[in-house]
């Protein structure tokens, strides 16, 4: 036993190092420890400098079963002793691993893989929307029928491009949602001025649209483009010189508050567009008016109020159109947006789709399930030592959804989970 | 009681000035810190044992920013009361 050292070999050091008598050291000794046991149970906590604290604590009563009979008995009420190591005693047992801190691992490498995700669902979406308008208009592209109009109202080409720039980014980038919110704003103001020669146009919103297309175009100009490659299909990122603050003050919050921003934006935007599949087909029969309406709010950042009113409209008669107007207010700015805020504190998303047949995706149902599944959220790969179970709380907060997750990838052994493979994650929407 | 109360009851107890006392308990230790870094467990008869142990590294996540973080392995100072403390307490 020569690890272990007793009162005794305690004490006959402290002779040694203090140069006193074995007998009084170990007296000495009994009595530190003695005084420690007997203040314990007077006063409940005793501290000793370069030593610690020890403290009763009290554990209250509670059952138990007895593993062997299986009978249920109580534990009592009893009281434990704690020790905490003073902190210089503390640092200097633990001077050979003083160098290692707590690190941060994969952090970035995660949340740059999901937005990767995000933006593929993102661009998915997008192809399928392009999709639909080939094959809904036989006489040309929502594109193109937005270009008759505009000749219409001698815009210039700049403007169709402003305009089926927004359209083709709808469901996602926030950079540019962003920075067309400031644009938005500012033509708002002029809008008002100038849609008065703008009669032609039936639609409200499709007015504005109009106007704010031409609009942009003496904007557009004093636009910057920015890291166009980083994203994405044709996706455009304009950093708006004109706004009257800037966007990105204070990096690190700021930055902060605009990656939460975009990653909201662009779940929401899946979500949408998962919705958009659902609701076109059944549009198709009913009306030629506007058919389905979506409301859904918009969870407000700490700081930044986002709003994004999404108008599609199509005018029924002969011109097909489609105009989707984004906006991402700030709450920072002036009070005109404030006002607008006010008027707009929802999303809202108008579809109205011609007689044509859209490409219509539906998902198969869990049997008797609470929740209907929508679309795709995202893939998950899976890690070494991971179960459903956590996937499904990783995921969705609960263990309850693992039989979503069986069910979507039509695992056969769940219990067997493969580790590297890719689990596509549902979807889900509570049914009514 | 704090470390003051805890040196004059010593130095009452034991017939000896205070200020010897608390040179005495600070060699004692010095003495058991020197032990203890040594890898040695002190074992006091009815009083307990202290010991060093090694808490591997782990991984843990931060629930609000769902960061994970590797935290280093330590050597913790560890006291585990003897049977007979515990009787007492009862």
């Amino acid at each position: 036993m020569e690890n272990k050292i007793l009162l005794q070999d305690l004490a006959e050091a402290l002779a040694a190092h203090k140069q006193i008598p074995k007998r009084e050291a170990e007296l000495f000794t009994r009595a530190f420890f003695e005084i420690i046991e007997e203040a314990l149970h007077r006063e409940k906590t005793v501290k000793v400098k370069g030593l610690g604290t020890f403290k009763l604590t009290t554990v209250s009563s509670r059952e138990s079963i007895n593993i062997t009979t299986g009978e249920r008995f109580e534990i009592e009420e009893h009281e434990k002793i704690s020790f905490t190591p003073d902190p210089a005693l503390r640092d200097i047992i633990n001077k050979p691993f003083a160098e290692f801190e707590t690190v941060v691992i994969n952090n970035e490498e995660s949340i740059k893989t999901m937005e990767g995700l995000n933006t593929d669902i993102e661009a998915e979406v997008k192809v399928e929307k392009e999709n639909e308008t080939d094959d809904i208009q036989p006489s040309g592209t929502e594109k193109n029928d937005l270009q008759v109009k505009s000749d219409n109202i001698d815009e210039t080409n700049e403007t169709e491009e402003n305009q089926d720039r927004k359209e083709t980014s709808t469901l996602g980038n926030i950079d540019m949602e962003e920075q067309e919110s400031c644009q938005a704003n500012n033509l708002r103001k002029e809008e008002n001025k100038t849609s008065e020669s703008k009669e032609e146009i039936v639609i409200e919103e499709t007015d504005e649209i109009t106007t704010k297309g031409a609009e942009t175009t003496t904007i557009a100009e004093e636009v910057l483009l920015q890291e166009g490659g980083s994203h994405t299909n044709n996706q455009l990122i304009v950093v708006h010189e004109n706004a009257t603050q800037p966007v990105t003050q204070g990096l690190s919050w700021g930055k902060a508050i605009v990656l939460f921003a975009v990653i909201l934006v662009l779940m929401i935007g899946s979500y949408l567009a998962g919705v958009y599949n659902l609701l076109a087909p059944k549009a198709i029969y009913t009306q030629q008016s506007p058919i389905e309406q979506l409301v859904a709010e918009i969870p407000t950042a700490p700081k930044v109020n986002i709003e994004i009113p999404n108008e599609l409209h199509v005018d029924s008669n002969s011109n097909m159109m489609t105009t989707i107007v984004e906006e991402v207010d700030k709450m920072e700015e002036e009070d005109v947006n404030k006002k607008e805020v006010e008027i707009a504190p929802r999303i809202e998303v108008k579809e109205v789709t011609p007689k044509a047949k859209p490409k219509t995706t539906t998902y198969p149902q869990l049997p008797g399930g609470k929740y209907e599944i929508t679309g795709t959220i995202k893939t998950h790969t899976v890690q070494p030592g991971e179960t459903l179970s956590m996937i499904s709380r990783g995921q969705y907060g609960s263990r309850e959804f693992v039989d979503y997750i069986i069910f979507y990838n039509k695992i056969s052994q769940p219990d067997l989970l493969e580790k590297g493979a890719v689990i596509k994650l549902p979807q889900l929407r509570k049914r009514n | 009681m704090n470390n003051k109360e805890f040196l004059a009851e010593l130095s009452k107890r034991l017939d000896l000035p205070p200020a010897t006392c608390s040179e005495w308990a600070g060699g004692l230790l010095t003495e058991m810190t020197t032990q203890l870094t040594d890898d040695k467990t002190i074992a006091i008869q009815g009083f307990g044992v202290f010991e060093v142990k090694k808490r591997l590294e782990r991984v843990v996540v931060n629930p609000v920013t769902r960061q994970n973080m590797l935290v280093p392995p330590k050597l913790v100072l560890g006291f585990k009361p003897s049977a007979l403390l515990k009787d007492k307490l009862k």
